[in-house]
């Protein structure tokens, strides 16, 4: 080993060691939305679609527009698809995705969100949601509405939303 | 000749292990930051918005005061609400630092977020929280100053029940009271992060 090499291996060591005693403190902010949502167990049958975590968010003053976020699993052998959603604080209910070009943030009305077999979906901030268009009243902290989500095979299911501040 | 060669490379070791060890030492004392930083700090443009029958903005009047802004519209749902409440959070979680801290909402879309309308959402996130707007022309002098992007679309009314919706930068730019930006903090990052950041920035006391 020349003594060029055990130079550097001595240099890459001493900082390798330093960055790992100092490691603790800084922790990288997760992407957007990739949290905890994991957490919440699957509720119901062993099969077909079920949800959890249906939440939306407290609406701000004059604000008029509004967002549901939910996960879904698919405990079933064939692949599904939430293709829209209805519920009696909107004047218009549509299925939503935000996304993130170069820091750029848009979001787009869109005819499916795949929930394939033996996985699941999550409608969470900054991806999908199911987007309330005009509601009826401001959604009040701790408020809780039905929402009907419309799956392509699984049909109708009606779940409930709880309004969260985030 | 050997002897003297050895002894170099034992001194270039040394040196090396040295700046090893500083860097390694820099690197603990300041861990990265979660948003990007400006390096050097870059003077900003003055930003000037009419705001219609509000009161008028001027970013110079907020020298002396740090500064959040953040480039949306209220009929937005999610990135908007989202990011405004995370920075509600960490105001909260700043304590008494906040109050010397502003926060900007700049509404891009001035056709339908008036001064009230505008003044009403951005109080709901915190008392710190103002928005404002302006003519067309201020808005895209507003985005120029911070290399910021929006586009507004209108060729979605016939899909979207929305009738439209804006695409815009989901960064949060941190100002410092010489009105240089110092950070810019991407969409998604953790109350946490931002947080962790601003104390940094901001300091305990200065
Ligand atoms: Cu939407």
């Amino acid at each position: 080993m020349s003594n060029r090499t055990l130079l550097t291996l001595g240099t890459l060591t001493i900082l390798a060691l330093t960055a790992a005693a100092c490691g603790g403190g800084s922790t990288d902010a997760p992407s957007a939305g990739e949290s905890a949502a994991n957490a919440t167990a699957p509720v119901g049958d062993s099969a077909g679609i079920t949800t959890a975590d249906v939440w939306a968010r407290k609406s701000p003053m004059a604000a008029t527009m509004g967002a549901v976020y939910l996960r879904i699993d698919n405990h079933g052998a064939v692949d599904d698809a939430l293709i829209g959603a209805a519920a009696a604080v909107a004047h218009t209910v549509e299925i939503h995705e935000t996304t993130n070009e170069g820091g750029v943030m848009s979001m787009a009305k869109v005819d499916a969100i795949p929930v394939p077999a033996g996985g699941s979906a999550e409608l969470k901030p900054g991806g999908y949601h199911v987007m309330l268009i005009d509601v009826t009243a401001p959604l009040k902290l701790g408020e809780r509405f039905p929402v009907t989500l419309q799956f392509e095979k699984a049909g109708m299911i009606t779940v409930e939303a709880e309004v969260r501040e985030e | 000749m050997r002897i003297e060669r050895r002894a170099r490379w034992k001194a270039a070791r040394l040196s090396a292990l040295t700046v090893g060890a500083v860097l390694a030492a820099a690197a603990c004392a300041s861990p990265a930051f979660h948003g990007v930083e400006a390096d050097p700090p870059t003077a900003v443009a003055d930003v000037g918005l009419s705001n219609g029958t509000g009161p008028a903005f001027r970013l110079s009047d907020r020298k002396g005061m740090w500064v959040l802004l953040f480039f949306g519209y209220t009929n937005c749902p999610d990135v908007c609400p989202l990011t405004l409440s995370h920075i509600g959070t960490v105001l909260r979680d700043l304590g008494p630092t906040a109050n010397r801290v502003a926060v900007v909402f700049v509404s891009v879309d001035p056709d339908r977020d008036t001064p009230d309308r505008l003044a009403q959402y951005a109080a709901s996130f915190g008392p710190q929280v103002i928005g404002v707007t302006g003519e067309r022309a201020e808005i895209d002098a507003a985005v120029e100053a911070f290399g910021a992007r929006y586009e507004l679309h209108t060729d979605e009314a016939a899909t979207s029940a929305a009738g439209y919706s804006v695409s815009h930068s989901g960064d949060i730019f941190v100002i410092d009271p010489e009105q240089r930006l110092r950070l810019t903090i991407p969409f998604g990052v953790a109350p946490d992060a931002i947080l962790s950041d601003l104390r940094r920035l901001i300091g305990p006391s200065g």
